[in-house]
């Protein structure tokens, strides 16, 4: 009996407009944003190999304080299908001893052109979304109503069929309706995928998206038995659809929206500013504690450098050719200054740690406050499935945090702070005093630094140079060997992971498909069918 | 007999159920939408009066250092929050909103991130422009959709035109009623916002805001007249109220959702540009190339000395590298100002962008205050280095080799910080805002127009039955 | 066979619809219940069909009570609703199709339908037409066919020749009598006095909730029934011609 209605409900709806409407608007709205989708996910793609690419050549270290790693996340396909917030972060971490990695660098957006980010474009879950969403609504909203006023409930109730059995029956034959749109969806989506071959999903992404497209059945299933519900507490069809079709506007739309809003007004994170302020005061702190000890050392009698160069940012330092003094010096002030460096990353990070304890905050606020829509705790499952929620990040950047514990272990472990391989590639062996080097380069014209002291004309010495200093041409330097150094390995959470934390979301939609269920039940029961 | 029927329809609407729902949630939202603005925006003006002078105290501290090193410093231009967001906001966060530039030059923009919180997924801010869009589109739709074939199915049309009432003038009586309710609907939301903001203290009235806020008003009816048309249209084309619906719907669907991604997609497609990578390999040839070609000694550098020679062949070189980077960077800035503006056309199929693009230039907001920001800046900057140059001339102690990175070849007195000429964003006038909304507004018009014309044939050739 | 014992129905207005009506109908009786708007006569068939409950009273489908055993008393009535709608985009035959297997009978093949659809006087073009495309007369007698072929022993009837043309009721009347020889119980609320005397058996008039007259055939050919219901009716007196 209930087969009976079901396959009547079934050809009844495919006879009517609204079916077409479906597919039209699923062959209208899809297409377009997956193709915008799968351009961005190129262009990240390209971007992440020219870093990498980048990388590798920046890796071409020839002293160890110019090796800072610099990570490059790459970016997965199922980004496709839901963008979540991978388009607003960028792909690299820089491993740096002075600070830990607060958030990923490089850039984010994925268009060249920053002005396009005016246009919000929708991509493929929210036009899904959309699409299954209203129509689930228009099939059902007059599910008990229409029946009702066109007199054929009664028809029906006058035989020896139960109340349950109709609304089994309705129920069934509506789903059937709708389900080939869902997959006329996901098909069209594979289909424009399949037109740029250079994308391709792993087998676990396969059952990544066969999970989402599970997700999806359940989330048509509630918003069917959700104008089920709405049907059956009222008497006219009319009624019905204004309720349904506001409350669409009022999940898909005004809660995403309100939530994000409300977050951002009411939840302070407090300035950037501030926070560099703070890191700026603890960065002055430490250079005036390293200008302090450098005081303390012995002095160089010449501090004179041939092809240096330098970055403040990180120690950064890699000297061609300097006096012996000079050399021993400097490797004196790297024992304190470089841990010294490292603890300070500790101290910034209490700041930066505070901040993104706040970012965190604010993304939770709007995350619980969207849930009011049922629409949202499906995306935000998907986006979960996707690897491009918030969560998925926090992970990456955790993983590079203990990377760079573990990189900075190693330096202290092999004492490399203290070794003259940390900022110059002269042998010590071969190291000269001030008096061997004016010799050197005057070609034995001027004997002693004392001379060149003496003269007060800077330019005498230099006029007199014949020679250049030996071995200080640092681009002629190899590069050092890096194999034994931790490299980083990124570890993407499995699957059962990232479900782990879907199945709350899909468990609360389930949950309330039920109990929506039940109580239309119960209207159903008592539903006035004159 | 025209007065009849608007008032009849106006007292009907008024009456709905429908409209009571929609009223309540557009209600809901700008009470709470405005609400949420106030708090943003203290904070964003706090946030930006502390970064302000925190600029400030950087160029004072420079100051006291030397004159080059404000020459030389690259600054950035933050454009600071706007008093009118609670209109629109033209997703000031997500576009470029700040410009670095130095006396020698504008190196470029970018979009800082100061301001957003990146974990945030992208979202509209609950501003008029939204709730008019999304909110007010949509519940115009549902008065409008039945306006003609609900009265058919009620049996009522024929009854009308039973009596000595014309088409015509039946159909804009209707019209018009829908739009006197969509502004019904509309204006005690838009009095609660202004109150919440006055009340609070966040809007000072000042005639350029009262224009912006009347001209917002008059986007608002002719883009209520606009969506009216077209849910009248709908309604006339299909002889059951169902049908209707379903085409308005799906109209509503494709506007919001096709016109967005397909200005996206024509930009990829049709007007191409060269990407970032291109651009910064063709920076690395042409610098290699200037590097190659320096001069021996070029490098040299002798902090302490500003004439050691070598510094004058340093400051050419330099200059030299950032021309050249200035060169190709430029041509890339306007490439992607033309993609932007030729996606933009794109985009007018759909009322409800047309809307938020006119509103962008009424309120002196968006791409158009960039632009003026842009153009300004470039102008300030050349005066800003004559200004440089000219206090140079004076000092003896430099060599007046001028190096656009360093401040070892041009003078290294202290300077008043009084004496700097700073730069101050001037917003566009109300005749510039106008001519730049004109298009949008015309638009608009037309479409209202053109959209009730063919309503009015197709409704001539209705089937009343 | 139709019973109604005591059967009373009492909104929560306190509003009565229904006082205590007391009525059978035996094989083979057609039986017509009159009244005028509001007087309870949709209500009787409604509280038949358990649409509602009663108050107080039972009512009875073949001995079955129909508020205890509900779907156990529906195989054995049919029903024809006023004003059939039906499924506009499904043809005449397709609608038969549903509501036959629904009541039952699952194994009619598409000559029974077009058998059935003959019989009640439908043309052959209509057959595979859609509904939405039937004129009201058309309806009806699609759903009169709906009735007979679920071919229980019991026809409930709301207002079925309200708007129609009256060579299209007398055929719908016509019908009823050869399911009446048949030996059905036929229940029919109409407006319809001029028919009344051509083939009820017994007659029922309802005022305000109340069964107050009953006339066998016999007796109301005597008497002058249209008068007897005007006066019941409280209506403008016709001038009899």
């Amino acid at each position: 009996m209930i087969l009976r209605i079901a396959s009547k409900e079934l050809f009844h709806n495919m006879s009517t407009s609204r079916f077409i409407t479906g597919f039209l608007l699923c062959l209208l709205l899809i297409p377009f944003p997956i193709i915008i989708s799968i351009n961005e996910y190129r262009s990240k793609v390209s971007m992440y190999e020219t870093e990498q690419k980048q990388v590798d050549d920046k890796n071409i270290v020839k002293v160890y304080s110019a090796y800072r790693p610099v990570i490059v996340k790459k970016p997965g396909p199922l980004s496709i299908f839901a963008r979540g917030v991978s388009y607003n972060l960028g792909n690299q971490v820089k491993i740096l001893f002075s600070d830990i990695p607060m958030m990923s660098e490089g850039k984010a957006e994925s268009r060249d052109n920053p002005f396009l980010n005016r246009f919000f474009t929708f991509d493929f879950i929210s036009v899904l979304i959309i699409i299954i969403s209203l129509m689930a609504f228009l099939f059902t909203y007059d599910i008990c109503t229409w029946e009702r006023e066109t007199g054929t409930l009664k028809m029906m109730l006058a035989n020896p069929v139960s109340r349950a059995s109709v609304l089994a029956g309705k129920m069934l034959g509506t789903f059937f309706t709708l389900l080939p749109m869902l997959l006329f969806s996901y098909g069209l989506c594979i289909l424009v995928i399949m037109f740029y071959p250079d994308i391709h999903f792993t087998s676990s992404e396969w059952l990544r998206i066969g999970l989402i497209f599970l997700l999806s059945m359940v989330f048509l299933v509630l918003f069917m038995v959700i104008g089920l519900f709405v049907s059956s507490r009222v008497r006219h069809s009319g009624t019905g659809i204004v309720i349904c079709l506001v409350l669409w506007i009022t999940f898909l739309f005004i809660v995403p929206n309100l939530a994000n809003y409300s977050a951002k007004s009411f939840v302070k994170v407090g300035s950037v500013e501030n926070l560099e302020f703070n890191i700026k005061e603890l960065n002055d702190e430490y250079l005036k504690k390293t200008e302090e000890y450098e005081k303390k050392l012995p002095g160089a009698d010449w501090d004179m450098q041939w092809n240096t160069r330098w970055d403040s940012r990180d120690g950064f330092n890699i000297i061609g050719g300097a006096s012996k003094s000079s050399f021993e010096k400097i490797k004196l002030k790297n024992e304190f200054t470089e841990p010294l460096r490292v603890d300070y990353a500790d101290k910034k990070w209490s700041f930066r740690k505070a901040y993104i304890t706040k970012l965190e905050k604010q993304q939770n606020f709007a995350r619980y406050l969207s849930f009011l829509s049922p629409s949202e705790i499906f995306k935000e499952s998907v986006n979960g499935l996707c690897a491009t929620n918030a969560e998925s990040h926090y992970n990456f950047l955790d993983q590079t945090r203990r990377y760079r514990e573990e990189l900075i272990h190693y330096y202290k472990e092999k004492k490399l702070f203290s070794s003259y391989l940390y900022f110059t590639q002269q042998d010590p062996k071969n190291f000269m005093t001030v008096d061997e080097i004016v010799n050197y380069l005057t070609k034995g014209e001027l004997k002693s630094f004392a001379e060149v002291e003496a003269h007060k004309d800077p330019f005498y010495f230099f006029g007199k140079t014949k020679n250049s200093f030996p071995n200080s041409n640092i681009d002629e330097w190899k590069s050092i060997d890096l194999s034994q150094f931790p490299k980083f390995n990124y570890r993407p959470a499995k699957v059962l992971n990232d479900i782990h934390h879907s199945l709350l979301h899909i468990g609360v939609l389930f949950a309330l498909a039920l109990a929506l269920f039940y109580f239309s039940y119960k209207s159903f029961i008592r539903y006035d069918v004159r | 007999m025209l007065k009849t029927i608007i008032l009849t329809d106006i007292k009907q609407n008024i009456q709905s159920f429908k409209l009571h729902v929609t009223f309540i949630i557009m209600m809901v939202v700008f009470t709470v939408g405005s609400i949420a603005y106030v708090f943003q925006y203290r904070d964003a003006m706090e946030d930006y009066r502390d970064y302000s002078s925190k600029m400030l105290d950087k160029i004072r501290k420079e100051a006291d250092i030397n004159t080059t090193r404000i020459a030389i410093e690259k600054n950035d231009q933050l454009f600071a929050p706007l008093n009118n967001g609670f209109i629109d906001d033209a997703k000031s966060q997500f576009t470029p909103n700040n410009i670095q530039y130095s006396a020698y030059n504008v190196f470029g923009y970018s979009i800082s991130r100061k301001t957003s919180n990146p974990y945030l997924y992208l979202s509209n801010d609950l501003n008029w422009v939204f709730i008019l869009s999304i909110i007010t589109s949509f519940s115009i739709l549902l008065l409008s959709y039945d306006a003609i074939s609900g009265e058919r199915e009620q049996q009522t049309l024929k009854l009308i035109l039973s009596n000595a009432v014309s088409r015509g003038v039946l159909l804009f009586g209707k019209y018009f009623s829908i739009i006197i309710s969509g502004v019904l609907m509309v204006l005690p939301g838009l009095l609660v916002s202004l109150i919440i903001l006055i009340l609070s203290g966040t809007l000072k009235m000042s005639s350029l805001l009262a224009f912006e806020t009347i001209g917002f008003l008059v986007l608002g009816v002719l883009f209520i007249s606009t969506i009216s048309a077209l849910g009248l249209l709908c309604s006339v084309v299909s002889r059951t109220a169902n049908v209707s619906l379903l085409i308005g719907l799906t109209l509503w669907a494709v506007f919001l959702i096709f016109s967005p991604n397909l200005a996206v997609f024509a930009a990829d497609q049709l007007f191409k540009i060269k990407n970032s990578e291109t651009i910064q390999a063709e920076e690395k040839t042409a610098k290699d190339a200037i590097n190659k070609a320096a001069p021996e000694g070029s490098w040299s550098m002798w902090g302490n000395n500003p004439f050691f020679p070598k510094h004058e062949l340093r400051a050419k070189n330099i200059t030299n590298l950032m021309n050249a980077e200035k060169q190709i960077k430029d041509e890339w800035y306007n490439s992607q100002f033309r993609q932007y503006e030729k996606a933009i056309r794109f985009t007018y199929l759909s009322p409800i962008s047309i809307l938020g693009m006119a509103s962008e230039s009424l309120a002196g907001s968006g791409y158009p205050r960039f632009r003026k920001n842009w153009d300004d800046l470039h102008t300030y900057q050349n005066q800003f280095l004559t200004w440089f140059k000219a206090i140079d001339a004076k000092d003896p102690k430099s060599p007046h080799w001028y190096n656009p990175e360093e401040d070892i070849s041009t003078s290294r007195e202290k300077i008043k910080f009084e004496e700097i000429p700073l730069y101050t964003e001037r917003m566009m006038t109300i005749p510039q805002r106008l001519t730049k909304a004109l298009p949008g507004i015309m638009l608009l018009v037309f479409y209202s127009f053109l959209l009730f014309g063919i309503t009015v044939v197709m409704f001539n050739r209705y089937d009343v039955r | 066979m139709l019973q109604a014992i005591d059967l009373t129905k009492r909104y929560e207005d306190q509003q009565l619809a229904l006082d205590a009506l007391n009525l059978e109908i035996k094989e083979g009786e057609i039986f017509f219940l009159l009244g005028a708007n509001g007087a309870g006569k949709t209500t009787t068939i409604n509280l038949f069909l358990n649409f509602i409950e009663p108050t107080g009273g039972k009512a009875l489908i073949n001995g079955i009570d129909v508020t205890k055993e509900p779907l156990e008393s529906k195989k054995y009535v049919s029903y024809v609703s006023e004003n059939v709608m039906l499924y506009g985009n499904f043809t005449a035959r397709q609608n038969l199709d549903f509501f036959a297997k629904l009541g039952g009978k699952t194994d009619l093949t598409k000559e029974d339908y077009y058998m059935h659809m003959r019989e009640v006087g439908l043309q052959e073009e209509a057959f595979e037409k859609k509904l939405k495309t039937f004129s009201k007369g058309m309806r009806q007698k699609v759903g009169l066919t709906i009735a007979i072929i679920k071919d229980a022993p019991n026809i409930l009837l709301d207002e079925p020749t309200a708007g129609l043309d009256p060579k299209a009721a007398a055929e719908l009347l016509q019908i009823l009598m050869n399911q009446k020889r048949q030996g059905k119980s036929i229940l029919m609320c109409t407006h319809d006095i001029f028919r009344a005397k051509n083939i009820a058996d017994r007659v029922g008039i309802m005022k305000e909730g109340r069964l107050v007259m009953v006339r066998t055939r016999e007796e109301f050919l005597e008497d002058d029934l249209e008068k007897i219901y005007m006066n019941y009716m409280h209506e403008m007196v016709i001038e009899k011609v």
